[in-house]
């Protein structure tokens, strides 16, 4: 059966994504995606979704949607007030709303993004093989734009008569003001003196607010007057920790670019990554130098712990 | 970082982990033209590796990136090896390119002519007489870099990039010349604009052409160019 919604405020930046865009990165198009991982899975999850179904990622602060059908959703990620016709809603549990209910999500409170998933297929035209928006180059997701009032989306869903679930309270995130996150050697390691290494795994770094979906900047500087070496643009994932001229690191998230020309002097471990996607100014990081292997094998738990 | 040898085509290189999920294969001898990037990058294309779902071309270097964990480096360079080692001598064709021009739609002429010290049709003449590679594409999607520019018609960068590039931006960044085929911001001095598209997010793939093809450019007039950019 055909379900639908309407935006009545789209929030500061609400964006459809999903699990990223691959294999298309020679042609200079980022992986996008999700920039918190786990809660996404987790929202999945909750309604019976495939985890690779798109949802909302609402940022900073929610909107305010108007199902006009009965539907099975799911709030994850960030804190923040909820409320459906205006009574508060528990997040990380299934919810079945009914037709003509409003949910309203409120400013982020802990973390700063929100998903809202929704069980079923949605009915939106998938670009190179994937929902996720990207809008520097305007495509992706409705339209390759954030969601704003008046916008709709349907979806097809098999039942709305599913079983409630509750996120179990050992994989329940915890978004807090201090991170410390496990990093594994750059192919640019190296090129730091002995000292900046030892400034960058003892310094608690803060974030900075012109943080985006591209890339996550620290404030702080880890260079001394050490000579810097060029580096001809070569290839960087989600997770690379740049160092520009500067001296303060940027830590490469979901749209960032494919190439890039500043030392990466190391890598947040994939399993630690969703963290970054709900840091901002305020939360403090650190971080912790640990081995390639012992990085896999966290991956590898981190990959099984909800699917 | 961890690394081991791989021999492609009495070449060796460097392959090491950059993430949980991919691999830096780069040349062990320092001084490596693009083509040889180039070259691998579309055997591995041709090679089709399991698990591997891009392959990423960049100066110095290239990635694979992986579908899932590579706990066992050894093992996958052995499967590396197995995969390409029938592809080796097999020839790689690149395509030719010509892009139209119409170098009266540039912004920065009157920087580019004090930079070089040129007048504007010598650089146009220099511009339309080389033949460039696609070294790669970036920043944003459709951005073409291109390699081969005459010195004398290198330029730097904006001091202030602008914030917004009409699409099919033609400009000169450094030593390379490049197509912006989306709006987007940029510090390329621009000297002109090309009717055509190197991006379209509803095809598939989104681009006719690919790192390692040859271009060319040809100028055209504004009503040359208004007729194209109708098509």
């Amino acid at each position: 059966m055909r379900g639908n919604l309407e935006v009545l405020d789209g929030g500061i930046l609400t964006t459809i994504q999903d699990s990223g865009r691959v294999g298309y990165r020679k042609y200079g198009v980022p992986v996008s995606g999700v920039m918190d991982d786990h809660a996404f899975k987790l929202a999945n999850w909750l309604v019976g979704n495939n985890k690779e179904t798109p949802v909302f990622e609402m940022t900073l602060k929610g909107g305010k949607f108007e199902f006009k059908t009965k539907a099975v959703i799911s709030i994850t990620g960030g804190e923040s007030e909820l409320l459906i016709n205006g009574n508060p809603l528990q997040s990380n549990k299934t919810k079945i709303v009914e037709s003509g209910d409003i949910l309203q999500v409120g400013k982020v409170k802990k973390g700063i993004r929100v998903y809202l998933a929704i069980r079923g297929k949605w009915n939106i035209v998938q670009q190179m093989g994937s929902y996720s928006t990207y809008m520097p180059a305007k495509f992706g997701g409705l339209k390759g734009r954030r969601l704003q009032k008046k916008d709709t989306i349907s979806w097809e869903t098999d039942t709305i008569e599913v079983e409630t679930k509750v996120v179990p309270k050992k994989i329940t995130p915890y978004y807090s003001t201090k991170q410390r996150l496990r990093i594994i050697e750059g192919p640019e390691w190296s090129w730091l003196t002995e000292k900046e290494q030892e400034i960058f795994l003892n310094q608690e770094f803060d974030i900075s607010t012109k943080s985006n979906r591209m890339g996550i900047k620290l404030e702080q500087s880890i260079s001394s007057e050490s000579s810097k070496r060029e580096l001809k643009s070569a290839p960087v994932i989600p997770g690379i920790i740049q160092l520009p001229n500067g001296g303060s690191p940027i830590i490469l998230m979901k749209d960032a670019q494919l190439v890039g020309g500043y030392p990466r002097i190391a890598k947040v471990v994939d399993a630690d990554l969703w963290r970054l996607g709900q840091v901002w100014k305020g939360v403090r990081i650190s971080f912790n130098k640990i081995s390639t292997t012992k990085a896999i094998k966290l991956s590898d738990y981190q990959n099984n712990l909800v699917y | 970082m961890r690394s081991k040898l791989l021999q492609i085509n009495n070449e060796k290189w460097i392959v090491s982990i950059i993430g949980e999920q991919a691999l830096i294969l780069q040349p062990e001898s320092k001084v490596v033209p693009i083509s040889k990037i180039h070259k691998v990058t579309r055997l591995f294309e041709k090679a089709n590796i399991d698990h591997v779902i891009d392959v990423v071309p960049a100066y110095e270097s290239l990635a694979l990136i992986y579908d899932r964990l590579l706990d066992d480096i050894e093992k996958e360079i052995a499967r590396i090896n197995n995969g390409i080692k029938d592809l080796s001598e097999e020839r790689i064709s690149t395509k030719k390119v010509e892009i139209p021009v119409c170098y009266d739609l540039g912004l920065d002429w009157s920087v580019v002519e004090e930079y070089t010290g040129l007048p504007r049709e010598k650089v146009i003449k220099k511009h339309t007489s080389g033949v460039y590679t696609i070294a790669m594409l970036g920043f944003i999607p459709g951005f073409l870099y291109m390699s081969g520019l005459d010195d004398e018609i290198a330029c730097p960068r904006r001091e202030d990039p602008r914030t917004k590039i009409p699409a099919g931006s033609v400009g000169i960044g450094g030593n390379q010349t490049g197509v912006y085929s989306l709006v987007s911001p940029g510090g390329w001095q621009i000297i002109g604009r090309t009717p055509l598209s190197f991006f379209d997010a509803l095809k598939n793939p989104p681009t006719d052409v690919e790192p390692g093809d040859e271009v060319t450019f040809i100028q055209i007039s504004e009503n040359e160019f208004s007729t194209l950019e109708e098509k």
